[in-house]
């Protein structure tokens, strides 16, 4: 995945936080997609103007303990994300 | 031609039948709501042709057979679809209900997941049986509303069932067809009683026989998502549903169950369940 490329989400998804976790629905492509803790904070980071760059260096600063994997966590779940339809990169 | 009005869920239908089959009548819906409405949404028509039984919708012959049992399984089938078609006022799901003290247990599950071989077990071990395939829990409320059918336990559930009720001592009692038996819930438990619960638990079983327990306490989002997956109106419905379904399992606690054995579940009931 390019470290410039921005993930854009689809703003059609409604959002349900239910504790820590989040579930997505799309009402016409009816698609729900659930997202754990760290998914959810991924979600959130996604706005259409961060790169995949600044989204790693955010998680990065916020949870230091993540270290060497949140390259390829934060790409896996965008990876889920674009899978599911919730974002276009 | 007799008449038996069904009402479940804020809708109606009424079966016209001839008198002979009275009997099977009262077997499958002695326990549903059947004020007389003026204008049912829907009529089925059973009739008798020589040996034969007709049910029909309008013009559209949905039955005809001989086989009593098979007449049972296509009609409930029938009074179901019809009373959830269309309904917007709230959440049908595909599950089965029981009740203890009011308080009401919610089993979530498609076809195959063992949703009615262990609510058959619950009532025979106290439990009020108040369905096996349908739940309606209307708009902004907890209240559970079952379609209370005999439960239809399949022929691969009665070996499970096997030490908890004699299926061959209650044959006469039951109707039986080749992959099916309905079993009228008093069998299970003399004390069953129909009451009002809220729902205080969701519990999403699968059964296979020989199977490990696993009894895992689900997120409120994965349970939301376990959820969606079993409501069967969300067509109909404002958001297809998803914010009620959100709203409920924020309020409820969920368990995903395996189990293989009903010896294992005997514990582990006592520490989750209301009551």
């Amino acid at each position: 995945m390019d470290s410039d490329s921005i993930p854009v989400p689809d703003k059609e998804f409604t959002l349900e936080e239910l504790d820590n976790e989040l579930l997505l629905y799309h009402p016409t492509k009816t698609t729900i997609v659930y997202m754990n803790q760290t998914a959810s904070i991924i979600w959130r980071l996604c706005d259409g103007k961060r790169t995949v760059f600044e989204i790693i260096d955010l998680i990065n600063s916020s949870y230091p303990e993540v270290g060497a994997r949140t390259r390829e966590d934060v790409e896996a779940t965008l990876k889920t994300f674009s899978d599911h339809g919730a974002i276009t990169i | 031609m007799n008449i038996r009005y069904v009402n479940f869920a804020g809708q109606s239908l009424s079966i016209e039948y001839p008198p002979e089959i009275s009997g099977l009548i009262e077997f499958l819906y002695s326990d549903t709501n059947d004020d007389e409405v003026v204008s049912p949404g829907v009529t089925l028509t059973i009739t008798r042709d020589g040996v034969e039984l007709v049910l029909r919708h309008g013009e559209q012959r949905l039955y005809r057979g001989r086989e009593e049992s098979d007449l049972a399984t296509t009609l409930i089938r029938q009074t179901i679809h019809h009373l959830i078609d269309n309904n917007s006022d709230g959440m049908a799901l595909h599950a089965a209900a029981l009740s203890r003290n009011g308080r009401g247990i919610v089993l979530p599950g498609c076809s195959g997941s063992g949703k009615t071989t262990l609510s058959t077990w619950l009532a025979s071990q106290g439990f009020n049986y108040l369905t096996d395939e349908y739940v309606f829990i209307g708009e902004n409320t907890n209240t559970i509303q079952a379609f209370a059918r005999p439960p239809n336990v399949k022929t691969r559930g009665f070996e499970a069932l096997d030490r908890y009720f004699d299926m061959e001592k209650h044959k006469g009692q039951t109707i039986r067809s080749k992959d099916v038996a309905m079993i009228p819930p008093r069998l299970l438990n003399p004390h069953n009683n129909l009451e009002s619960a809220c729902v205080s638990l969701f519990l999403f079983p699968k059964f296979r026989m020989g199977s490990a327990l696993r009894l895992e306490k689900l997120t409120k989002a994965k349970a939301g998502l376990a959820l969606m997956e079993s409501l069967v109106n969300a067509r109909n419905l404002n958001g297809h549903g998803f914010n009620e379904a959100a709203r409920l399992v924020r309020s409820t606690p969920s368990y995903r169950l395996e189990y293989g054995s009903f010896d294992q579940l005997q514990e582990e009931f006592n520490r989750i369940l209301p009551g």
